[in-house]
């Protein structure tokens, strides 16, 4: 086996910045205020930001910084970049948009996709029209009313820039995902017996079960119509938020 | 703070391998990396499985020079295309969680037994004393599939901990690419602390560790006098606190 101590130091550069996102403020006494809530959004829209240096050049070659900043490849083979997209399974993409600078006045331009492969890297396909940056300086395009249901355990998602120009007229200043949460669509059967397919909120009520954050109120039933405790109100949401702190 | 610690990762470096001294040249010029660390996950998930993906591009080479020794596979897969060696992914997941999954996906068509491997290790805050969580996955040759080990519930502690993926590669003629790993993972609610922060609501109650968890998050501070009324109706006006409290809502202009 290799030594565990040489992997380590050099992974050192990357642990900064993993440290920077994972430590909670202040100084670590018991019990620790929960870890960092990663933005998740709600059914109301979020946004994901995919800076220009969270693409890379596949194929190794050098990048340039450009304006502001910006990254373009440095060299005359016009590649593409790359980047993953981190969005919440379940959710839906709602609207996509490419920033960029462009200056180049022969119609070279800077051009963004969203793809969907399976999780082998393969049979990918477009999953919006391609958006395309035009002429006019630092702007924005954008696609608005997409519809990608996002699935991140059968799907792997990619947003891949072009340029059409690599004589730093064409720079890629990032990329916007919007997306909005949404609950999954109702099962066939039913859990609870008080609860059937047919109850106003059966579709909520089975996305809780689904998720372990209910088991019901016993004998098979979740008892819809009772009042709600602020002391089982705590459970429901402890439970839903997966409220954890470290212990030292 | 930050130039002295890496100070002392170079001067471990050389000390104990001269192939990985070209880590820090690397990392110190990230315009000419090739494959910069991506965004991460807003991915919180819930007591189900949460499935939080790490493509081929985030992973970084360590013992390689980083320009110019990458390629495209197949698809959106990688593989080396000068140098073997590992390939590093850091990972984040929230702290807490129940990592429950591993699985690695690649394209293998190496018919002399040269394979890719998949380790996952927790380090400490400096990023020693690794140690591996869970088996070495390896891939076989039988083109694009994957591997998987579901047997995991290793609790992440990313206080304490840092975590990495690390990828070996055996080949570099192109017949063993790395398309991506999928970490797979619960939340779990804190055990219960040792002592009570309302008198009402004691270590015997069933609700206690529900109730000390939303009290450590700043969720909520009782009902007054010390106590939190726990068999208290909830009115929909307290259900509103409590819910936007919890999570964090916002809308648009904040």
């Amino acid at each position: 086996m290799k030594s565990r101590t040489a992997f380590g130091a050099a992974l050192f550069a990357s642990a900064v910045s993993v440290r920077v996102f994972a430590q909670p403020s202040g100084v670590p006494s018991a019990p620790q205020p929960p870890k960092e809530m990663p933005e998740y959004g709600t059914t109301g829209t979020s946004s994901v930001r995919i800076p220009a240096w969270d693409f890379s050049r596949m194929d190794g070659g050098p990048l340039g910084v450009g304006v502001g900043i910006s990254r373009f490849p440095a060299d005359s083979a016009l590649p593409f970049l790359v980047s993953s997209v981190h969005v919440p399974g379940g959710t839906r993409i709602t609207r996509v948009e490419l920033d960029y600078c462009d200056d180049s006045s022969s119609g070279k331009h800077v051009k963004l996709e969203l793809l969907q492969c399976d999780n082998q890297g393969q049979n990918c396909a477009d999953a919006m029209s391609e958006l395309v940056s035009s002429s006019n300086g630092c702007s924005f395009v954008a696609q608005s009313g997409l519809s990608v249901h996002v699935n991140n355990y059968n799907n792997m998602y990619t947003m891949v820039a072009t340029f059409g120009a690599v004589d730093g007229t064409n720079y890629l200043v990032g990329a916007i995902v919007s997306y909005q949460l949404e609950v999954s669509p109702p099962p066939g059967t039913a859990t609870f017996n008080d609860v059937p397919t047919s109850h106003p909120f059966f579709q909520f009520i089975e996305a809780l079960a689904a998720s372990g954050i209910t088991g019901g109120c016993g004998s098979g039933n979740y008892c819809p119509d009772a009042p709600l405790t602020r002391g089982q109100m705590a459970v429901f949401l402890a439970k839903a938020l997966g409220l954890y702190w470290v212990n030292q | 703070m930050r130039i002295s610690q890496v100070g002392l990762s170079i001067a471990l470096l050389a000390t104990v391998t001269a192939l990985a001294a070209a880590q820090p040249t690397s990392a110190s010029s990230p315009a000419n990396r090739g494959m910069p660390s991506a965004v991460k996950a807003p991915d919180y998930g819930t007591a189900s499985l949460t499935h939080v993906r790490v493509s081929a591009m985030e992973f970084s080479p360590l013992n390689t020079n980083l320009s110019g020794d990458w390629y495209p596979g197949p698809g959106r897969t990688r593989y080396p295309s000068l140098y073997l060696g590992s390939w590093e992914g850091p990972f984040h997941l929230p702290g807490g969680a129940l990592l429950k999954r591993v699985e690695l996906d690649y394209c293998d068509t190496n018919a002399s037994g040269h394979h890719v491997q998949l380790n996952v290790l927790e380090c400490d805050n400096q990023g020693q004393g690794c140690s591996p969580i869970g088996a070495q996955l390896v891939s076989t040759s039988n083109g694009c599939a994957f591997v998987a080990d579901d047997t995991l519930n290793y609790r992440v502690d990313a206080y304490h901990h840092l975590y990495s993926l690390e990828v070996d590669f055996t080949a570099d003629d192109g017949t063993v690419a790395l398309a991506s790993v999928i970490l797979s993972y619960q939340l779990d609610v804190s055990p219960a602390p040792a002592t009570a922060s309302f008198a009402d609501v004691p270590t015997s109650d069933p609700a206690f560790q529900y109730v000390e968890a939303l009290v450590s998050s700043g969720i909520t501070a009782g009902c007054g006098s010390g106590n939190y009324c726990p068999d208290a109706p909830l009115t929909r006006r307290q259900m509103a606190v409590f819910l936007s409290k919890a999570l964090g809502l916002h809308w648009a202009g904040f």
